[in-house]
């Protein structure tokens, strides 16, 4: 296990530098470049501007300069926000894409996990048919859909929600630690009395379920104290919501068919022992091979949700950065979330071998 | 198809693709999602017989269009000269069959030429507030004599004399509470404002006589479209109903949807088509060559696994241009990495098997062997990934439009149901006015996206009962 | 109160904005034209202040906060290289110039310059400071200030794109350019490099800045009040490079001072204490949002989110015109179309007026873009004073035909195939669909529509890969200059291949004229070249500005630049007001 991981770890600055070395060219064979404008610029203004971005050195510097800036942790000038480099730009911008997606992520896997089991269990009842029937709606309907008809529904005919923007308070986590004691508490006491013995290890479902039940905790709590993240989180949280539940559904099924369920079913546990010792830990499994894929879709998921609901986010930045030719912007987001989404397919990967005996990775 | 792969828990009585098939009918859902798939591209191929709409031709503007709304078909000006045959588009449907039929025709239309401005006029507690007319505003306006106003949209004719601030907007103007908003217009009609005008059309279909009033009309005329009232042939009125509503440009909805249907699914098909036959080609030549060839191969593959390629696709589309073969090119890139991992499992598998070893006592080189036997092996697999590329091709193409890269096709967006919806989101109003620009197409997508992930995993339930339930 | 105004002195902005000076508040009763600006000398410390500032309190009952949406996230804060009107009315707030603009007209009225005086050639422009100007930590505001910040903006080094609206200064244009334009030829250029005391502006003493020119310039004053020429704090500057206009490092000299930047999200300004005029101040803090796509921007105004917004969706104009709060006004610019006149077809000027007789303008207009937009024959748009708007040639199908059989195509026979160049969006996609519909119809020529992403089709416009192109041009200053120096022969901006020694001649001749009437005259002229008999473009429409204000927010006024000094405006009626 440590040496798969620390060999992934070691792929990482290939993978990035495949992606920086790509991009850079690209952006660069684009026609046009950052400083055009309607009013066109003299020959000679253009120049100082040049001159300014060391825009005038040949290629192969201007990528040498480049890389070696990143290495030192300096990704350049942006040509469209003056004021701000875009290590500034990207550190204003990452709190509200990460926090999003974090939250999205989490709202998904409770309720799509929840949803899932629960239809898996009780197969073929309404409550199946009905959560199947709404997942797999929100599976196909598209984010850039439902965005602006919650936004219709919700904050214009309602007026429940505000439109757009973008301000998280912690100000209720206090209750969120209340909340998360009380869970934590209950959950023990429960798992003693109705489960037998239940170990909390990184092995067992039971605890990152656990984990799992806070950070939704956690999630509410932000959602509640910041109205205006509820319509962007439920908008990007949908469609993984109902992959999760249909993937959740489908594992459970598959498992709960398996000898040791059934075995363990006729030893006379109880139904909830049997589905959260033993159907969960196989059941979930395929959910977690998803969260991977999931990642991506939820960075590309908020360029749209960061569009419809103006949150101050990288997602739109980059492509109007790719629009307007902020090279030095367009590569940043790039690397940034490129990092993102390697660390996080890392992570899953790890989560995957705690769960899944089967895999060993060397 | 010959494979001959035994399939694990069925007695092989039918060939392989005769149980996948059995198998595939019991499960409902899946069915259902074939025959709805297959509707909506039956419907896209025969789109122009389904639809008498040309769903790039604007009418005049008469703003968008309620479901089920019908409305005289115009065109925006009319041209007839003697002599000459009128432009397709000012032909009524039934006057262009007549002419092709070789019979003479006379086509009557009535004109009430009318000079409208159009004004704001914000009310507060019933009195004018200001009078707005494009960027002026007025403080009082004259009506002239041979002027009146009304209402917009068929309110009824009022005569008076001035509207000024401070003032009364005269009955029959809606009465309010409050503060609010009526567009009223001012319309001037010139001495001869009605008449009825005779369009002759000749067996070779070009007109011979234009007549205005009973006058003779020489040389050419036209007619602004706002301005007619009444078009007959025959005494019969040319009318035309649009059972989802228009768009803002007058553009039939139905007409539009059918028509992005050929262009969504079409760009599905062929990005699948190209990613795929990447994919099984660059899987089974890694399966098939084994050792470092094959470590090195899906080490590309994983490396690329871990880019955020939506990224490189913005980028890709925005250094090259926006064209349908860089679209391609761009969702290649990235749907051929499953499809590879997974044949390149089957390759390895089925490389071991006694008909390969036979093949090559036989003196087959590779090549052969790979092309002839292997790769038709992994067909099952092709076709579980079609029909879940496809749905997979068609969001990523929308979500393209919904960010501003809609892909161009001879320098002009296409109207896939990604720019429709697009399009429709932008157009939804604050009171979800004009709904149906969003609902239709989104729904017909969406439609069809839930049928062919439905489809494809009873394809892949079917085809490999063992993988069943998986993602 | 504001309706009453409004009424009186919109009617003159609508016709045609003419009134050289001030019309004043002109409050019921008051005897008109008391109250106009003279353009310099002493008599301007007169300027009635109290006349901007609408009288009553019942303004105090209620919060003074502004919302409003500034579009899109500014690029700078930096007065020196902003260059839109995004930026520019976030530098009206936070910066005064010499002179700034007049709420109403635009007219430039007195800012930190107390009173100015013209030489009687136009040229040396001297101005007196006010002693009271003071920048936000409390230091004084001197002349000084003024020398470092317009070199700073004149510096190769800050590279700012809009240098040249300094230009006109003696000595500025070499002092921008040198290090760039020595490269080329380094031989040739033998005089030394400029130094910063090359540039003519002059500090005579604290309180003093004398200004001379190269040559009379008649727009000068508005140049003063633009966003360029606005004073930046040295200390902080040059401390801070360019993260000194960050809230904990900005220090400011406007009305209102930098509290909060979120960006993307909103910037938030309060008043600022120091700044000499501070009494008329009456909001609170301003809340400036970011939105940038329209329709959520729209949505927000719709559920009470925010209190401007200033644009409506293309595709939602009438659903907003039915709203009470919308409003329309006169914007200082034109949309036209330009034509590639090196190549075939359209090095025929017959072709190029056949394709401009043969457009309806008008229905365009009213039919597609629906916003009372004002069909243009001419190109200078109308809004500058004592400018009369050029009547050019007016739709005619038939003489378009003639024209174009006369160049050789008879019914459209034997033209070649032609492309329509325009960039990404929705509403330039459906005014050239409109185009490309009547010339067919009209003239019986096909052309191929050509969509673009906007850099590449800046690039291939600046290229001249193209047969016609769809452009726009906004005014920088109300002067017709801005829209006419462009087509001169190798302009920056004519990319039209388009180039006529006489209108160069007279081009020049009109920056010497000191004479306000035949300068005019001379312009007159010259757009009469371009819009009736050279047409190397086609002119389509005049822009307006349309958005939504709330009826609470008072001292507001809609100008031809959609510009608004914060300082006059506040909020008198109550926030809770349904959206419908």
């Amino acid at each position: 296990m440590g040496r798969y991981v620390l060999r992934r770890i070691l792929w990482m600055p290939l993978v990035l530098f495949v992606l920086v070395a790509a991009s850079f060219f690209l952006i660069r064979l684009a026609p046009g470049g950052p400083f055009s404008a309607e009013r066109s610029v003299s020959p000679e203004i253009l120049a100082n501007m040049n001159a300014k971005y060391h825009l005038d050195a040949p290629w192969w510097e201007q990528f040498a300069r480049y890389v070696g800036g990143v290495l030192q942790g300096d990704l350049g000038p942006s040509f469209k926000f003056k004021d701000r480099t875009v290590n500034q730009i990207l550190a204003n911008g990452i709190g509200p894409t990460v926090m999003l997606g974090a939250i999205a992520t989490v709202l998904a896997l409770a309720i799509g996990l929840v949803a899932g089991t629960i239809g898996a269990v009780k197969q073929n009842s309404v409550f199946d048919y009905g959560s199947m029937s709404v997942a797999t709606f929100g599976m196909s309907v598209p984010n850039y859909v439902t965005g602006p008809i919650l936004v219709l529904v919700f904050a214009l005919t309602w007026k429940a929600v505000p439109v757009s923007g973008f301000d998280v308070s912690f100000a209720l986590w206090p209750m969120f630690v209340v909340a998360g004691m009380y869970v934590l508490w209950r959950g023990a006491e429960w798992a003693k009395s109705g489960l037998g013995s239940v170990t909390f290890a990184r092995e067992s479902a039971c605890f990152w379920l656990l984990v799992l039940l806070l950070a939704s905790c956690a999630a509410v709590t932000t959602l509640v104290g910041s109205p205006k993240l509820i319509l962007p989180s439920v908008t990007l949280a949908l469609p993984f919501a109902s992959r999760i539940a249909r993937l959740m559904r489908a594992g459970m099924l598959e498992v709960i068919g398996q000898d040791y369920v059934r075995t363990a079913r006729a030893k006379g546990l109880s139904e909830t022992t049997v589905v959260v010792r033993h159907a969960l830990k196989g059941g979930i499994l395929p959910v977690v091979s998803y969260l991977g894929p999931a990642i991506a879709g939820v960075l590309t998921g908020s360029l749209v949700v960061e569009k419809i609901f103006n949150i101050p986010g990288i997602g739109r930045e980059f492509v109007e950065a790719a629009l307007s030719r902020d090279y030095f912007l367009v590569l940043g987001i790039v690397v940034l979330d490129g990092a993102l989404l390697v660390s996080f397919n890392l992570v899953v990967d790890v989560v995957y071998g705690f769960l899944d005996p089967r895999i060993r990775y060397d | 198809m010959a494979a001959t792969a035994p399939e694990p828990d069925d007695v092989p009585s039918d060939g392989p693709w005769a149980q996948a098939w059995k198998r595939l009918r019991r499960n409902r859902m899946a069915m259902a999602g074939l025959v709805v798939v297959l509707a909506m591209a039956l419907s896209a191929v025969l789109a122009p017989w389904i639809v008498p709409f040309d769903p790039r031709e604007m009418e005049r503007w008469t703003g968008a269009l309620a479901p089920g709304t019908r409305h005289l078909e115009l065109c925006n000006e009319m041209v007839v000269e003697r002599g000459k045959a009128p432009r397709p588009q000012d032909v009524p449907t039934a006057v262009g069959k007549a002419a092709v039929d070789g019979a003479a025709h006379v086509w009557r239309i009535e004109v009430q030429d009318e000079v409208t401005t159009l004004l704001r006029v914000t009310v507060d507690g019933g009195k004018i507030q200001q009078i707005g007319e494009g960027g002026k505003r007025h403080t009082t306006l004259e009506i002239a004599e041979d002027e009146f106003i009304r209402v917009k949209d068929g309110g009824a004719v009022v005569r008076v004399p001035v509207l000024a601030v401070g003032g009364v907007l005269p009955a029959p103007a809606p009465q309010q509470a409050g503060r609010f908003v009526v567009m009223v217009e001012r319309v001037k009609r010139p001495p001869e404002a009605k008449r009825t005008v005779e369009i002759a059309l000749g067996t070779d279909g070009k007109v011979t006589t234009v007549t205005s009033a009973g006058v003779p009309v020489d040389g050419e005329m036209r007619v602004r479209a706002e301005n007619v009232r009444d078009t007959s042939l025959d005494g019969a009125r040319i009318e035309h109903s649009h059972p989802l509503g228009t768009d803002q440009e007058g553009r039939d909805v139905l007409a539009r949807v059918l028509f992005g249907a050929r262009i969504s699914l079409l760009v599905g098909i062929v990005a699948t088509f190209v990613s795929l036959s990447i994919g099984v080609f660059y899987g089974a030549i890694a399966g098939f060559a084994g050792g470092r060839t094959d470590v090195f191969m899906m080490r590309v593959v994983d490396v690329l696994y871990a880019l955020p390629y939506i990224f490189l696709v913005i980028i890709l589309l925005v250094a090259f241009g926006r064209s349908l073969v860089m679209l391609f090119i761009a969702l290649g890139l990235v749907q051929w990495l499953t499809p590879a991992r997974v044949v390149r499992g089957q390759i390895l598998s089925l490389k071991r098997r006694e008909f390969v070893d036979a093949s090559v006592t036989l003196g087959a080189t590779p090549w052969t062997i790979l092309i002839r036997h292997l790769i038709p092996n992994t067909m099952g697999v092709v076709v579980v990934f079609t029909t879940l590329t496809i749905p997979a091709v068609i969001l990523e193409e929308s979500f393209l439009s919904f960010i501003g890269l809609t892909v161009l096709f001879r320098g002009e967006p296409i109207d896939s149901w990604g720019a429709l919806v697009d399009y429709g989101r932008n157009a939804l109003g604050g009171d979800g006015e004009r709904w149906w620009l969003l609902v239709f197409p989104a729904a017909a997508m969406s439609l069809t996206l839930f049928s062919l992930n439905f489809l494809g995993d009873g394809l892949r339930d079917a085809l490999d009962p063992r993988q069943k339930g998986r993602g | 109160m504001r309706i009453a105004v409004l009424s009186t002195v919109v009617p003159a902005l609508a016709l045609s904005l003419a009134l050289c000076c001030l019309p004043g508040r002109a409050r019921a009763g008051d005897g008109e034209d008391s109250n106009s600006t003279p353009r310099s000398g002493e008599a301007l410390k007169k300027f009635d202040w109290g006349a901007l500032f609408e009288p009553g309190d019942s303004w105090k009952k209620h919060e003074q906060k502004l919302v409003w949406n500034n579009e899109t996230e500014p690029e700078t804060l930096d007065p020196a290289i902003m260059t839109g009107t995004t930026e520019h009315n976030l530098a009206l707030a936070l910066f005064e110039g010499l002179a700034t603009h007049h709420p109403e007209t635009l007219e430039p009225v007195p800012g930190v310059a107390e009173w100015w005086d013209v030489s009687p050639d136009g040229v040396t422009y001297t101005f007196h400071l006010r002693k009271d100007a003071a920048w936000s930590n409390g230091e004084p505001v001197t002349s000084e200030d003024f020398r470092y910040s317009w070199i700073r903006a004149l510096d190769p080094v800050t590279a700012s794109q809009y240098a040249y609206m300094l230009y006109p200064i003696r000595g500025a244009q070499r002092f921008n350019t040198w290090h760039a334009a020595k490269d080329d030829q380094p031989a040739t250029d033998a005089l030394p490099a400029p130094k910063e005391s090359d540039v003519a502006i002059d500090v005579v003493d604290p309180l003093t800045l004398k200004v001379t020119l190269e040559a009379p310039c008649a727009y000068f004053l508005e140049l003063v009040s633009f966003e360029t020429l606005m004073p930046v704090h040295r200390a902080t500057v040059e401390k801070h490079k360019s993260a000194w206009t960050q809230p904990e490092h900005i220090v400011s000299n406007g009305p209102f001072q930098l509290d909060l930047w979120k960006p993307r999200d909103r910037i938030e300004m309060v008043p600022n204490p120091k700044w000499w005029n501070r009494k008329i101040v009456r909001l609170d803090r301003m809340v400036i949002r970011a939105i940038d796509e329209q329709s959520t921007s729209l949505n927000e105004y719709l559920s009470g989110g925010v209190d401007w917004i200033r644009s409506i969706p293309a595709r939602r104009v009438e659903e907003a015109q039915a709203h009470p709060d919308y409003y329309v006004a006169p914007y200082l610019g034109t949309y036209f179309f330009r034509f590639n006149v090196t190549q075939k077809p359209f090095d025929d000027v017959r072709v190029r007026k056949a394709f401009n007789l043969a457009v309806d303008k008008k229905s365009i207009c009213e039919k597609f873009l629906k916003a009372g937009q004002i069909p243009a024959t001419g190109i200078v748009s109308p809004g500058i004073h004592g400018y009369p708007e050029l009547a050019g040639d007016a739709y005619d199908p038939k003489r378009a035909r003639e024209m174009l059989a006369e160049a050789g195509f008879p019914e459209g026979r034997g033209f070649p195939e032609v492309e329509l160049l325009y960039n990404t969006s929705e509403s330039h996609k459906g005014v050239c669909e409109q185009l490309v519909e009547m010339w067919k119809s009209n003239l019986g020529v096909k052309i191929q529509l050509a969509n673009r992403e906007w850099k590449v089709y800046l690039d291939d416009v600046d290229h001249k890969r193209y047969q016609i192109a769809r452009a726009a041009w906004i005014g920088d200053y109300a002067d017709p200059n801005t829209f006419l120096d462009m087509w001169v022969t190798d302009g920056g901006n004519n990319s039209t291949g388009w180039s006529n020694k006489k209108y160069d001649a007279m081009i020049a001749a009109a920056a010497k004229e000191p004479d306000p009437a035949k300068r005019f005259a001379i312009f007159q002229e010259c757009e009469r070249m371009v819009a009736i008999d050279e047409l190397p473009v086609m002119p389509l429409y005049y822009y307006v500005n349309q958005g939504m204000l709330r009826p609470r927010v008072k001292g507001w006024h809609d100008n031809v630049r959609d510009l608004h000094p914060f300082q006059y405006i506040y909020i008198d009626g109550p926030a809770a007001e349904s959206a419908k």
